[in-house]
């Protein structure tokens, strides 16, 4: 068994010149459970989109369970077991939501497993009541949760999710750290977040992104009590 | 159960198949089994275009091109080795493998969806423009002259098999068409119930998430483009068949864009749809055509405004009253797509 699920060498991406991520080096083991913070346009977004394969490096290395997936396409790197959920809405509008889960349950699955997957997602998140629902016609709250269905859908091995539970409420955001507590020993998760009660409700450590690059890491309380990670992030939130 | 599904399965499949069948069989009461073969092929052109724009999502103006393409490769196969039966199946395979590349060539490239349309005009016009510029002699392949804007007259055309004198009916013909316009139908919901099917649907939907999810969207639209330029080439074949000669007129900007049209007319999104719109409009045309009052085209261009404006789902979309979801509810022991709730609707009504 890998222990290291997700390993990053300095991973740079560049747009025209500006470098969003900046030589990061990162990995990730076995069911944690980790968040990454850092202020708007900290590069977090964007170093999601390089580990998946959306946005290309300008040089660095991607290792996902032992097998390099620098440079491959999309669709190569979420088979090797990575599930996203990216920070913009991103689902097939028309169809609803026991389809939206199907369509990524079936992709490596058979059809009979992939209904089990269905099933059972839609109970994990609460939303087997829509089922038939098109995901265009849902509030925020439960498209957030079919959004992280459908990442879960796949049954990846590292679960990126970025911004969770922006516009979520309170009760909400309890919900759904109640949900990531649930999976953590099935996935390593990896989540981007601004809503720091959240943070430090689910996280067992934690890595500052700050102008693409990684400034602080370590436990919850090390990370909050650094002097200038309250200075550039948590002073100024 | 399996009664159940047996129930469902009965309801939406036989019962279009059976008003289908009625349908071919009484329409040479009305009209001559010469004009409903046209319809039939044009229907089957639609289809081919309604397959991927409609569940695909990929706007293709080049459809016009490979009819013309099917229709040209039949009959320069034909007059080099007679056998029309062997030539139907040349000409499919051969156009089949030209919309292979060309669309793997479009989608491993990563065009976007309005660039798509652009080159596949230009494609078009390109063909167009060649074909009308080969009247000379060194136009010819094998004992097939090209003949430029004259086309190509005279060639074998289908038969029975057991003899090549005995040559097909206006009736048998038109037979010929309903049952491989039949097939074809079939064949196409058939794909869409599958998982490559849905898998299209959803990347008509949100293509980076269906990449996101695992599916290597490139080789799915390539797979769709290629099942659609064969649709495309049977209807070419027979077109040629119909109309005893091939020109370049077969991929005129005029053609490629009246099955844009009879796609949206009839309804984007459904099977039915594009069948219905090009009988429709096709029938429409040859009415007008016996008339110099109005331009055909005038009258095209505001059917065409008209339906988006009145039916902004087209006929078969105004006909199923709300929006239903692609798969549909499972609950029904299985899934259905909107076009088969379109159907189902349809022979209901
Ligand atoms: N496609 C793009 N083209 C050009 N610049 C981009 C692109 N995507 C992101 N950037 C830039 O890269 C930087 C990092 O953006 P990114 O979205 O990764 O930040 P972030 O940390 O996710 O911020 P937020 O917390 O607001 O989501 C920003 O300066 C942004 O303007
Ligand atoms: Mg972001």
């Amino acid at each position: 068994m890998v222990e290291t699920v997700l390993s990053v060498e300095g991973l740079s991406v560049s747009f025209g010149g500006v470098l969003a991520v900046d030589n990061v080096s990162f990995s990730l083991k076995r069911q944690e459970l980790h968040c990454l913070i850092g202020p708007n346009g900290a590069g977090k977004s964007t170093f999601f989109k390089a580990i998946c394969g959306v946005v290309r490096p300008s040089s660095g290395r991607v290792w996902i369970n032992g097998y390099e997936a620098t440079r491959l396409p999309a669709h190569r790197v979420a088979r090797l077991g990575v599930g996203i959920k990216m920070q913009v809405p991103n689902l097939l509008e028309g169809l609803s939501v026991e389809e939206n889960l199907w369509i990524a349950a079936r992709c490596r699955h058979s059809a009979r497993e992939a209904e089990d997957i269905v099933e059972s997602l839609m109970n994990l998140t609460g939303i087997e009541k829509y089922r038939t629902s098109l995901v265009s016609d849902l509030a925020h709250g439960h498209r957030q949760h079919v959004e992280l269905a459908s990442a879960l859908a796949t049954k990846p091995s590292i679960l990126l999710l970025d911004e969770p539970a922006a516009g979520l409420s309170e009760t909400e955001v309890d919900e759904l750290s109640s949900i990531l507590q649930q999976l953590k020993n099935q996935t390593a998760i990896l989540v981007v977040e601004h809503n720091t009660r959240f943070v430090r409700m689910i996280a067992e450590s934690i890595t500052v992104f700050h102008k693409g690059r990684i400034l602080a890491a370590g436990s919850p309380d090390q990370v909050f009590q650094n002097e200038i990670v309250k200075k550039v992030y948590l002073g100024s939130n | 159960m399996t009664s159940q599904q047996t129930g469902g399965f009965t309801h939406v499949f036989f019962v279009p198949i059976v008003c289908g069948t009625l349908v071919f069989l009484f329409a040479p009461v009305f009209a001559s089994t010469y004009t409903l073969s046209l319809l039939c092929v044009y229907a089957l052109l639609a289809i081919s275009l309604g397959l991927i724009w409609g569940f695909g999502g990929i706007l293709c103006f080049g459809q016009g091109a490979f009819f013309g393409i099917g229709a040209y490769s039949y009959v320069i196969f034909s007059i080099n080795f007679g056998l029309p039966w062997t030539s139907v199946l040349f000409a499919i395979v051969f156009t089949v493998l030209a919309t292979t590349c060309f669309g793997a060539a479009m989608f491993y490239g990563r065009l976007g969806d309005v660039y798509l349309a652009v080159v596949t005009l230009v494609f078009t016009l390109i063909l167009n423009r060649f074909l009308n510029s080969t009247a000379g002699p060194e136009y010819q392949i094998g004992s097939a002259r090209l003949g430029g804007f004259n086309g190509i007259p005279g060639f074998p055309t289908l038969n029975f098999p057991w003899s090549d004198a005995a040559f097909l009916s206006d009736m048998v013909f038109y037979i010929l068409c309903c049952v491989i316009l039949v097939i074809s139908w079939v064949f196409c919901r058939w794909i869409l119930r599958s998982h490559f099917g849905r898998v299209l649907v959803a990347i008509r939907e949100n293509e980076e998430r269906v990449e996101l999810t695992g599916y290597d969207v490139r080789l799915y639209k390539t797979a769709a483009f290629s099942i659609s330029g064969g649709l495309a080439a049977m209807a070419g074949v027979l077109y040629a068949n119909w109309a005893g000669i091939v020109t370049p007129n077969l991929f005129s900007l005029t053609l490629s864009a009246e099955i844009i049209i009879w796609t949206v007319v009839g309804g984007l999104g459904t099977l039915f749809g594009p069948m219905i719109g090009s009988a429709v409009l096709t029938a429409v045309k040859l009415g007008l055509g016996h008339q110099t009052l109005v331009d055909n085209f005038f009258v095209m261009g505001i059917l065409l405004i008209a339906a988006v404006l009145v039916f902004p789902r087209g006929i078969a979309g105004a006909f199923s009253g709300r929006r239903v979801s692609v798969f549909g509810s499972k609950k029904k022991g299985k899934w259905q797509t909107r076009s088969n709730r379109t159907q189902e609707k349809l022979s209901n009504d």
